[in-house]
């Protein structure tokens, strides 16, 4: 029974591995959301214009940088904006859809302003 | 998250919990002894047996018991149990491949990067798991799946083979209710059967009923009675006490030679046969009647019939002996001969025609054509009494001359033989 119990612990554990650093976690936000640029009204949300998605955003926040730390919003509140991002697949390469970038936008307005630079 | 544990728990119970296949078979081994039960079934039945000793006839009744009587079987009983289980060798099999590979992951970990996977994260912001820690996982857990399974598998292959307990069984191998517990009878005694009054009952004690000739001349019964209840009699016996009661007349009655001077041959022949029964019983006093006896069959020209006399068994084993010298039809052309009944006296003959009456228990009115003739028949003989009224019959017979009975002048025919005819 301990052996049991130990093999799935180990199961578990084997799933996931180490936290990733902030500037890991919102470089994977900005990939998401430039994936989904061409949504209506994200590009102006983002006030980005015909400038370059990514460099810009990752200008902006700062999260380029290897010692980026989140303060406002939080790491947790950054989680759960991404969530409906993720929802589908946490593969960086799968695109958001555009109703999904829209969840993000009504509901979190504060990492919209934050990738705004505002 | 949470089904994953419940999962391989519920895998690894549903293998190491398997419960054993068990066949049992009963064989039967050698028999030890063979012995009898008797059992009282609470009735009684009652059996008289017959003893003729001149001038003694003794009954003896004896009541039983009915007793049901097995004979049974006492043998050895081998009970075989034979263990196995059918997936012993694919948990061995499945558990040893599962543990192998899963104790190999955990042996090769070193060999397997311990970086995290950074191409993604996951909904906790957590990067995914780096390979050593994935081929721990799978070590352990199929480590997990497949010890207890390779032990299972271990275990009840230890456990298989067979069993056998061996012990004591009895069976019944025939089964017949008999008379046991014989005594004799005590109770009052009555006579059942024969014509008029019944004898006087009689208390018997000891199971013995001693009746003298002189008794039994005045007697007449078919069986007994204890207490209400018949007694069985073989036919033998009820052949001798037949016997016996009729030899009670025959040998009671006055006999000198000038009476039987003056009986007529059949007559004596009829006695001398009676008579001769007679020897059957143990000192009856028989021998001085059968020389009397003979001497008026010599003095009347006749001898008496030959001890090697043919025994006649069958209408044809009559034919065969006597040899008809006529065959009297209703359409025979001889039939007029029958008229003159004297002439033919002593000639066996052959008659076929109906049965009309029956002037006395013996003698017989049969119709032939227009002429009736009086048959004597042989109330011993058993098929005398089979024929009723207007039925047709056949007979082998002697003519024994013309007979007055009643109002009725008649050739009277000995019957040697007679059946139905179609």
């Amino acid at each position: 029974m301990r052996l049991l119990v130990l093999g799935s612990l180990a199961w578990l554990l084997a799933c996931s591995g180490p936290p990733a650093p902030d500037a890991a976690l919102c470089q994977d936000v900005v990939t998401r959301l430039c994936q989904a640029r061409g949504c209506p009204g994200l590009n102006e949300q983002l006030a980005l214009g015909t400038q370059d998605c990514q460099g810009t955003l990752l200008g902006r926040t700062a999260c380029g940088e290897e010692e980026f730390a989140f303060s406002e919003p939080s790491r947790e509140r950054f989680l759960f904006c991404r969530q409906p991002l993720v929802k589908r697949s946490t593969d960086p390469g799968k695109a958001p859809t555009c109703e999904e970038v829209a969840t993000v936008v009504k509901d979190c307005p504060d990492v919209i302003d934050f990738m705004g630079g505002r | 998250m949470s089904w994953k544990p419940w999962v391989a728990a519920t895998a690894a119970l549903v293998v190491g919990c398997a419960p054993m296949q068990a066949e049992r078979r009963v064989e039967r081994g050698p028999v030890l002894r063979t012995y009898a039960k008797e059992e009282v079934l609470g009735q009684r039945t009652l059996a008289a047996t017959a003893e003729a000793r001149w001038p003694k006839l003794t009954l003896r009744l004896i009541t039983s018991d009915v007793c049901r009587l097995e004979q049974r079987e006492e043998y050895v009983e081998n009970t075989i149990t034979e263990h196995y289980e059918p997936s012993a060798a694919p948990a061995i099999s499945g558990g040893a491949a599962n543990a192998a590979v899963g104790l190999g992951l955990l042996l090769a970990r070193p060999l397997f990067s311990n970086e995290p996977d950074r191409d993604a994260i996951d909904r906790e912001g957590r990067y995914g798991a780096s390979s050593r820690k994935i081929a721990t996982g799978w070590g352990v857990a199929l480590v997990s799946l497949g010890v207890p399974s390779l032990v299972t598998g271990v275990v009840q292959l230890l456990r298989s083979g067979e069993e056998t307990q061996t012990r004591k069984a009895d069976a019944v191998v025939s089964l017949r209710e008999e008379a046991c517990h014989p005594r004799p009878a005590t109770g009052t005694l009555e006579f059942a059967g024969g014509p008029g009054a019944p004898p006087t009952p009689r208390t018997i004690t000891d199971g013995v009923l001693e009746l003298t000739a002189d008794e039994l001349l005045t007697m007449s019964f078919a069986g007994v009675l204890i207490d209400g209840e018949p007694a069985a009699m073989s036919d033998e016996d009820q052949e001798l006490v037949s016997t016996f009661r009729l030899c009670s007349r025959v040998l009671a009655e006055p006999m000198t030679p000038e009476a039987l001077a003056k009986e007529d041959v059949s007559h004596l022949q009829l006695v001398r046969k009676r008579v001769v029964g007679c020897k059957a019983i143990s000192g009856a006093p028989a021998e001085d009647r059968l020389k009397l006896l003979d001497a008026a069959l010599a003095a009347q020209g006749s001898a008496a019939p030959p001890p090697d006399e043919p025994e006649i068994n069958s209408f044809e084993d009559a034919v065969a002996a006597h040899k008809p010298a006529w065959n009297f039809t209703a359409d025979s052309e001889d039939l007029a001969r029958l008229e003159n009944a004297e002439a033919l006296r002593g000639q066996a003959v052959v008659l076929r025609g109906v049965l009309e009456r029956r002037e006395e228990q013996n003698i017989a009115v049969v119709r032939v054509g227009e002429v009736r003739v009086l048959v004597f028949l042989d109330e011993e003989r058993k098929w005398a009494s089979d024929f009723p009224k207007g039925s047709r019959v056949e007979l082998v017979g002697a003519v024994m001359g013309q007979q007055q009975l009643g109002e009725l002048e008649a050739p009277l025919v000995r019957a040697l033989w007679m059946r139905p005819a179609l």
